[in-house]
């Protein structure tokens, strides 16, 4: 925990009447909230599945505990007619939910209210319908409505996220909900297969895979599963990602004798490219404005994180401790970027300030690889190693638990969040 | 050399009647001194401890006090005029050195001394009563700080861009929150709404009644984690 740091106040005469003093962040603390469904008797499952996805998608986040329902004084019934705040204020909520569930022409439609106890006050409400098919859509949506309306941010419970599963020589490429719902393996068999990469639509995936022993980079069509070969040059075709965009992808390729970035146009089917320097230089990331390429080199003797602009310019060196540092990925908002360091002799993942500063542990273990940011940068996802099989992890992007969330069974490694 | 000197049965047996003889003389000091010590302290008998009192005073009581002791030089103003008069001037010579001579009262030459006016000694009180008070404000303000700091539950991250935000709180006499609001935004209504919510969690506020005035308005600037 961080002390608190004190700075008095200034005692010239002419403030003496209004007292200045600053209050710092000590860490992060998750919310209390009370979750209210209510629907008909007849629809006690549906009702019950909706309140364990919205539960489960904002623990998860781990910025909320749910309140316990045999805590609850008041009433489901009174609560939706009129809420009494002193009851939830007593029993320590920082905020009531209410939802009513109802089914309308096959439909379903869900009224959610937030309300703040503490100052007595409704924060926001909306409804929402959905078809009975997409009811799961539809809880995620009542779960990112509260998430935006207490966190300022949006949420990300309906994304979704992609991995590789190895067994033996060969790999499937794994699509499940963000919160492993829908698990399904949408490319089979792949002679190996690295860094997939969703496109802005989440329809295509660049992926690194092999034919024989020759590495080649690929597109994969997500609706139709047509695979489709875009860098299969001399040497390493390796470490795919596509621009803000989507019209471009970067790639590492080695076919000039080194190691460099190259950027492959989508639409022109043509290669350029980005950089030229004698040291190795891999694993591309934008910036989420397009404007700069963040990669890993090793111009100046160890692994090391560095950005240079689209239009041109030096690189600068963003990662400064640590003698190795490696996949870097740009943070959706743009102000950090997550990477692999080193701390203290073990795999480590951290985050940094695009300038340098401001580095941050996140996990540490052994063989940690492959983040991935969630759509609104509040989490990552990285994969890291247990007992011979890698499993996919989950950890808030501002510290907090690692959470595994692929079985501990398979072989789970190179997640990619959908964006 | 280093050898010989060890082999020696001479030069052993001389070094060890030198420790000897050094060692006699050391115990005949160390007991000299003792007998002496405890000689003089018998005869040396202590006085009895004055009584000091230590009182502590308001700036209010100060300023009065020191107005008192201006006055004292009013009075010893008057006896240079009185010295106009030779011949008792010597007279009082004389008495001083002869009747009991106080050594500690004030001597006469510290009646020029009277430059220092009232006004000015008045605000020499009040910067004092100031002074010490001062200490006493930074507790309350740490108090403040320390429990809207541990009220504040942030359960999230934030974007590193935004500015810190400050709140302008005012406070009722009992400590009780009159208003809080957002004078510089961060932007991001919902983390705008914790500082509020902390604000009014961590009131009533301990505040010093005498000097609530300082404590009407307060400006507390938020600095989350980045």
């Amino acid at each position: 925990m961080r002390l608190l740091l004190l700075l008095l106040l200034i005692t010239s005469p002419t403030t003496l009447f209004a007292v200045e003093f600053d209050v710092y962040q000590s860490g992060y603390r998750p919310l209390n909230i009370a979750l209210v469904v209510k629907s008909s008797d007849e629809q006690q499952s549906k009702k019950q599945q909706l309140y364990s996805v919205v539960k489960n998608d904002l623990l998860s986040s781990q910025s909320f505990k749910t309140l316990d329902p045999l805590s609850f004084i008041a009433d489901t019934e009174s609560t939706l007619k009129q809420i009494d705040y002193a009851d939830w204020r007593i029993i320590g909520a920082d905020l009531v939910t209410t939802c009513q569930l109802t089914e309308v022409d096959q439909k379903w439609q869900a009224e959610v209210m937030v309300y703040d106890p503490f100052r007595s006050k409704q924060l926001a409400s909306k409804t929402f319908i959905r078809d009975a098919n997409k009811f799961r859509v539809l809880s995620h949506q009542v779960s990112n409505f509260i998430y935006k309306t207490v966190i300022g941010v949006h949420g990300h419970f309906n994304s979704h996220i992609l991995f590789v599963k190895k067994h033996g020589d060969k790999s499937d490429l794994i699509y499940m909900d963000q919160d492993g719902a829908n698990r399904q393996t949408v490319g089979k068999n792949f002679t190996l297969l690295l860094s997939p990469d969703w496109d802005p639509n989440g329809r295509f995936v660049a992926l690194n895979t092999y034919v024989g022993n020759r590495p080649r980079l690929e597109t994969f069509d997500m609706t139709t599963g047509k695979r489709s070969a875009f860098g299969s040059f001399k040497g390493l075709n390796s470490t795919p990602e596509y621009s803000p965009d989507g019209r471009y992808i970067a790639a590492a390729l080695s076919y000039t004798g080194n190691t460099e970035i190259h950027i492959y146009d989508v639409k022109k089917g043509t290669w350029r490219q980005f950089t030229r320097h004698p040291g190795i230089d891999t694993t591309p990331t934008w910036s989420p404005d397009g404007e700069w390429i963040a990669f890993t080199s090793n111009r100046n003797g160890s692994p090391q994180i560095y950005r240079k602009r689209l239009s041109g310019g030096k690189a600068e060196r963003i990662s400064l401790e640590a003698s190795y540092n490696t996949s870097p990925v740009w943070a959706p908002h743009g102000d950090r970027i997550a990477f692999i360091t080193l701390k203290n002799w073990e795999y480590a993942l951290a985050t940094v300030h695009i300038d340098g500063t401001g580095l941050r542990y996140l996990a540490t273990g052994k063989r940690i690889e492959s983040p991935s940011w969630s759509p609104n940068g509040q989490m990552l996802l990285y994969s890291a190693g247990n007992r011979g099989l890698r499993r996919t992890y989950r950890i808030p992007a501002w510290g907090g638990k690692a959470e595994p969330i692929t079985p501990a069974n398979i072989d789970a490694s190179d997640p990619a969040w959908s964006r | 050399m280093s050898l010989n000197l060890a082999v020696n049965p001479a030069n052993q047996h001389s070094l060890q009647s030198a420790d000897f003889i050094f060692a006699v003389v050391v115990h005949i000091v160390v007991i000299a001194t003792i007998v002496i010590l405890t000689w003089w302290q018998s005869i040396s008998k202590p006085e009895p401890l004055n009584r000091i009192e230590v009182t502590m005073i308001s700036g209010a009581e100060l300023a009065k006090l020191q107005n008192q002791t201006s006055l004292k030089p009013k009075k010893t103003k008057a006896k240079p005029v009185v010295k106009f008069d030779p011949t008792p001037a010597k007279k009082t010579q004389v008495k001083e050195v002869e009747d009991n001579f106080d050594p500690f009262a004030p001597m006469e030459s510290q009646s020029d001394i009277t430059t220092p006016k009232q006004a000015s000694r008045n605000d020499m009180a009040d910067i004092m009563g100031k002074q010490l008070s001062e200490k006493e404000l930074d507790r309350y303000i740490a108090m403040m700080q320390q429990a809207v700091q541990l009220k504040w539950k942030v359960p999230a991250g934030v974007d590193s861009s935004i500015p810190d935000p400050l709140v302008e709180m005012v406070l009722r006499r009992n400590g009780s929150v009159f208003s809080a609001t957002i004078v510089e935004s961060s932007g991001n209504s919902a983390l705008d709404r914790t500082l509020i919510k902390a604000i009014h969690a961590a009131a009533p506020f301990k505040l010093p009644q005498q000097q609530f005035e300082a404590f009407r308005v307060n400006q507390i600037r938020f600095r989350p984690l980045k």
